[in-house]
């Protein structure tokens, strides 16, 4: 009983988006001898399922995403992963995600809500940054053998370079091994579609969605992120 | 005149404190060595990461050497001389950054071309109410790098007004750009008499001015050409969420290119342009209406009055993307107010979705909406004849004042018609069918197109050769 009271302690305190609050609570969770990936799993991402519906139904704006995403990634990789190596358990992935603004462009508030929204869902989340070289995309996404690959770009004089990252990816002979998903302000639809890439969305909710549906499709897998 | 003002004399004070403050205390990033190194010979403190912070007494320097009013012309030696820094508000077209045109017959949204941005400027031109023209679309005909160099053209062609916008984004388009205007007008020196373009460049809020920028401000003021700086943070993302603190960060980043501007050529004619966009906080795009952005702008013309350099603030734009009631009301309120507080400018008109789309259509409609408040701006006139004293004293009880002489002689003087806006019956707007509105805009657009011819330019055949040089030597 005293298992429920904790994960619902730890999904409240993310809803008061008030990371010292979220580190305490998970704190205390461990303390009690709670399982770490249970509580990223029945707490935080409880809580950011929550939090994107609310976004979705216009009851929370991005500065509250931003607020609970950094104060689930600050648990994350402060309090949660440490302990999670110290136990040697596995977290279950979907996969390792690279993820990053494209060449040329430095806008990357979406881009970070993207990140930790699919951290919070299950991805492995290597974010690149902004700015990257179409040439780390490739690089990274082969050195941890990604399954999804995911740039942004937010002025339209960006956008060449999102296609450019799909003849990389080709040219690398990555491009069989993994799916595409491209996004930002004046990408749609029909220039993903265009460049030949697999998926868009137009926000962070729709980002998880979109990635979790390529890799059913593609592979029919999703509890060990294994090609 | 009705006035909107919002700060006091107190609170002028305190906002200006708290700008100097800043400047002195955390500073502003250049990344521009030269910059740098330039404004440490001059009294500035260059930390890491150069980091220039201005100690008060650089700031209230340069204040003091920023000419209070300046002179603006349009190329043809004919036209009205305007004076930035007193006391009229000029309005203004263009703008539009995003390149994309809204076609009101079919409602189709294309990108836009060359011709277009012809077609518009003209229109522009032909418009009274416009006192400044600007680059009204980003042509995507055009290879990128070339497209302002082409849009410069474009605009001294079809124009022979005051030019007060165009993007010039790096020293490339700054070089190209000012030769065609000095060729136009004969050279350099004839340009310095008589500018007729108004080169800006931007701050990247929060804080942080890129190469390009100051290589554009930089090259401006050496060519002895007025020189605008803008500042145009994003409120809750790279500005403050609060409406005074936008205003201290846009003080904050402007003051930091002026005096940069004023240290390299001490009295050179500069204006600041506050430009706070606002933001949908759910997809994160950028908006230009709202009550408090209309506030932050109408301070911002306040507190640059207070400090003594010409303010321009940019009012009258929309976030609705169609021609629609919400496009009205957001451009017509924000100009009123700003008005209110005696802004330089108002404009750019002619745009939806806040800089993004235009149509020719949109600048026919917009100059009504300026029209009517330039009507109402001048107020009616008031004498024994208009009094109608005698006249009421004839007509009498009950009569009418229809068929008198007195009133076919006044009405064109006392009632402004709109060209656009329908005044009809329900009976009248179901026999004429169709979108009268929009009919009515589209046949002032082609009476335009077929009958208005900008003023001759100068040297057209040297411009031309500029351009070509360009496509030869920009990598596209």
């Amino acid at each position: 009983m005293l298992q429920h009271v904790a994960y619902e302690d730890i999904v409240n305190a993310v809803l008061t988006f008030d990371s010292d609050k979220v580190t305490d609570v998970t704190k205390k969770a461990l303390s009690l001898g709670e399982d770490p990936v249970k509580i990223i799993e029945q707490g935080l991402n409880k809580a950011l399922r929550i939090v994107g519906k609310k976004f979705e139904s216009g009851e929370l704006f991005l500065m509250d995403m931003v607020a609970a995403a950094e104060a689930v990634q600050k648990v994350m990789r402060e309090t949660l992963e440490p302990e999670i190596l110290r136990r040697k358990v596995q977290r279950k992935t979907l996969g390792n995600f690279v993820l990053g603004t494209v060449a040329g462009d430095i806008h990357d508030i979406g881009k970070n809500i993207v990140g930790a929204m699919l951290f919070a869902a299950g991805f492995d989340v290597h974010d690149l940054g902004k700015d990257v070289p179409t040439e780390q995309f490739v690089a990274r996404a082969r050195e941890v053998n990604a399954s999804i690959v995911g740039a942004s770009a937010l002025l339209s004089t960006s956008l060449p370079m999102q296609r450019e990252i799909v003849r990389a990816m080709v040219a690398g002979g990555l491009r069989d091994r993994l799916r595409l998903m491209f996004g930002g302000a004046p990408v749609t639809d029909e220039w993903v579609k265009e460049i030949g890439a697999d998926g868009y969305a137009d926000d962070a909710v729709g980002a998880v969605k979109v990635a979790k549906k390529l890799l059913k499709i593609d592979f029919g897998l999703e509890v060990d992120g294994k090609q | 005149m009705f006035r909107f003002e919002i700060l006091t004399k107190d609170n002028l004070e305190l906002i200006y404190a708290q700008v100097l403050s800043i400047l002195e205390n955390v500073g502003v990033r250049f990344e521009h060595q030269e910059a740098v190194e330039f404004l440490s010979e001059n009294g500035a403190v260059i930390e890491k990461n150069r980091n220039v912070k201005f100690p008060p007494s650089l700031v209230r320097e340069a204040l003091k050497s920023v000419p209070k009013t300046f002179f603006f012309y349009g190329r043809d030696s004919k036209s009205t001389r305007l004076t930035f820094g007193g006391q009229r508000t000029y309005f203004t077209t263009g703008a539009t950054t995003g390149g994309k045109l809204l076609d009101l017959t079919t409602g189709q949204r294309r990108p836009s071309t060359l011709k277009d941005a012809e077609q518009i400027v003209r229109i522009d031109d032909a418009l009274d109410v416009y006192d400044m023209v600007g680059a009204p679309t980003r042509p995507s005909d055009v290879p990128i790098a070339l497209s302002q160099i082409e849009t410069a053209r474009v605009l001294i062609k079809n124009t022979s007004k005051p030019i007060y916008y165009q993007d010039i984004l790096d020293l490339t388009d700054a070089t190209y750009i000012l030769d065609m205007a000095a060729a136009t007008l004969g050279g350099y020196e004839e340009l310095r008499k008589r500018p007729f373009m108004h080169p800006s460049a931007s701050c990247t809020s929060p804080l942080i001015w890129h190469k390009d920028a100051i290589d554009v401000l930089t090259h401006s003021a050496r060519m002895g050409v007025p020189t605008r700086v803008v500042s145009a943070p994003i409120c809750g993302m790279t500005g403050p969420i609060t409406a005074s603190g936008m205003l201290v960060l846009m003080f904050v980043e402007m003051l930091s290119g002026l005096v940069y501007l004023q240290l390299l050529c001490k009295g050179l004619a500069m204006s600041l342009a506050p430009t706070p966009i606002m933001a949908d906080y759910r997809e994160g795009n950028c908006n230009v209406f709202s009550p408090t952005r209309t506030l932050i702008t109408a301070a911002s013309v306040e507190l640059g009055r207070y400090m003594g350099v010409p303010t321009n603030a940019s009012v009258g734009m929309t976030d609705s993307k169609i021609p629609s009631v919400q496009a009205g009301y957001e451009k017509a309120i924000s100009t009123l107010f700003l008005l209110g507080a005696q802004s330089q400018t108002a404009g750019p008109f002619g745009n939806l979705d806040d800089w993004d789309t235009t149509s020719a259509e949109l600048h026919v409609i917009d100059s009504e909406i300026v029209e009517i408040i330039k009507e109402v701006l001048e107020g009616f006139s008031i004498t024994p004849e208009t009094l109608s004293a005698d006249i009421i004293r004839t007509v009498g009880p009950g009569k009418s004042y229809l068929t008198l002489t007195h009133t076919r002689k006044h009405f064109p003087l006392e009632h402004w018609l709109p060209e656009i806006g329908f005044k009809g019956s329900w009976k009248l707007l179901e026999r004429l069918g169709g979108n009268v509105f929009l009919d009515n805009a589209r046949k002032k657009v082609t009476r335009i197109l077929d009958t208005h011819i900008p003023a001759p330019i100068g040297d057209m055949p040297a411009v031309d050769t500029i351009v070509e040089k360009a496509h030869r030597t920009v990598a596209k």
